[in-house]
């Protein structure tokens, strides 16, 4: 199954370039981090994927349709953009039963995912309540709602303690050990480098490489080492 | 789209302010209730007489009108002022049909709100009158109406709060807007205008007209249905300036 394919993607503000005629394929099956400097596009791109920007030109697709186009589209692709997207009046479990009813989800898969997200027990709180880190999990159940085939997550490590780091990586890796495609965007890049198959470098809203870890990190110390060399080469 | 509906719904159903303002009417309606109760056939007051119902019946109208539009209005703009509009849109893309969906939900509670804050009017003022030995005539004096134009008002108001939402996307703003609206604009508007007749034509005035079945008949008034009309027109009108606003705005 084909997941996320993004071509010639292209992004302008007035006379700003957000994305510039970005391409790149996802392969089912393995994690991808998305990295790049503050600005270089990669919320951006990740809301044109997601159906939530307009592309000035070229396509984002999932499975070979546009988002938008999308039958069902949250049992196809489960996306962390914001961890700030639940209103704080409403408990934790309906916030996600709220989600669930929009794709004829039943309360078990709701129940069953904020036992995956390490929930369960403040559930019933609101949300106003909630730590960052708790309200980060919380997209994430959100976002496993549908058992997707896609994930993509933007940032998913913010405001998460150093054993919510640990749980977040194993639980990327489990998602791609499964056969879903992840899509993963971070700043931390040497946390993305213990969790992440292949990784995409954006520089300025263009691609700069996209490869294998092994291959970006090759004749670097990290991968912070090959991003900057590779950025610094792009900028030259 | 049933779908759609029913997460717009339990969404409602989770909000405290949809409870707090569903209690409030369903407390206005029996205060009404109980100083009709204490007040009529005092002397210098109104006899209890058959045509006392459709009276309590119609008095809420405007208040179930105004309760809806709140339902409508944190529907929309409350998802944009709390990020929830992202999770919506993620789960639902297409937003012609996102919008609807939500005109559908605001306007069920708007319905559901009306038939509950009427069905207390209807059995108090019944027990009220046959406490007072007066005859009960629930189908004469222009009840079904009048209690048709009040269920009609609920889902009208909630689908133009929808849109109003869309409009402004801030709760506080868009609550700022309607006040201003009701209670300066549709004031000063027939004077500005020299048109004292322009408030008939008014959203307010155009609801005493929907409710007026039964009333004595004022000739510069819109009939009952036409007033009806021209509110379903404003509500119509206003949720496709929100979607509008929201294709302009979003993909």
């Amino acid at each position: 199954m084909e997941g996320i394919a993004v071509h010639r993607l292209t992004k302008r503000y007035e006379r700003v370039t957000a994305v510039d005629q970005l391409t790149f394929t996802l392969v089912p099956g393995r994690v991808t981090g998305f990295v790049g400097r503050n600005g270089a596009g990669k919320t951006t791109t990740l809301r044109m994927v997601l159906g939530l920007t307009r592309p000035t030109a070229g396509e984002a697709t999932v499975s070979g349709v546009p988002y938008a186009r999308l039958r069902d589209p949250l049992r196809q692709v489960g996306a962390v953009i914001d961890a700030n997207c639940f209103h704080p009046g409403w408990i934790g479990r309906n916030a996600l039963r709220s989600i669930a009813r929009t794709a004829g989800i039943g309360d078990n898969r709701v129940d069953e995912v904020l036992g995956l997200v390490d929930l369960t027990a403040a559930a019933g709180r609101r949300v106003r309540g909630y730590s960052l880190g708790m309200r980060q999990r919380l997209a994430l159940a959100g976002a496993l709602l549908g058992d997707p085939a896609t994930l993509v997550l933007d940032e998913p490590a913010n405001g998460l303690d150093p054993d919510g780091v640990r749980w977040l990586r194993s639980l990327i890796r489990g998602l791609g050990a499964q056969g879903r495609s992840v899509l993963v965007s971070s700043h931390q890049l040497a946390e993305l480098s213990q969790t992440v198959d292949d990784v995409i470098v954006i520089e300025q809203g263009r691609l700069v490489a996209h490869d294998s870890i092994a291959a970006i990190t090759s004749g670097a110390d990290s991968l912070e080492d090959g991003f900057l060399r590779l950025t610094a080469r792009e900028a030259e | 789209m049933t779908t759609l509906i029913s997460a717009e719904l339990f969404k409602l159903r989770s909000t405290r302010t949809t409870w707090a303002t569903a209690v409030a009417l369903a407390g206005f309606a029996i205060a009404l209730l109980g100083f009709n109760a204490a007040l009529l056939g005092d002397p210098g007051q109104p006899e209890a007489v058959p045509s006392t119902l459709v009276g309590l019946v119609r008095t809420p109208g405007p208040f179930i009108g105004a309760g809806a539009l709140l339902f409508g209005l944190l529907l929309t703009s409350s998802e944009h002022r709390h990020g929830v509009a992202l999770i919506t849109r993620l789960g639902h893309p297409r937003l012609p049909s996102l919008i609807l969906g939500k005109a559908t939900a605001a306007a069920i509670t708007g319905v559901v709100l009306a038939v509950a804050v009427e069905a207390i009017m209807v059995g108090g003022g019944t027990i009220l009158l046959a406490s007072r030995n007066v005859a009960v005539e629930p189908l004469r004096h222009g009840m079904p109406g009048v209690v048709a134009g009040v269920v009609a008002i609920g889902a009208l108001y909630a689908i133009a709060g929808v849109g109003i939402g869309e409009l402004l996307r801030n709760p506080a703003l868009a609550v700022g807007v309607v006040l201003g609206w009701m209670f300066v604009a549709e004031g000063v508007l027939p004077v500005v205008l020299r048109e004292p007749d322009v408030a008939r034509w008014l959203p307010s005035g155009l609801v005493t007209a929907t409710l007026s079945a039964g009333a004595s008949p004022d000739a510069s008034s819109p009939a009952p249905a036409a007033a009806l009309a021209v509110l379903a027109a404003y509500a119509v009108g206003l949720l496709i300036a929100g979607l509008g606003r929201a294709c302009a705005t979003d993909p």
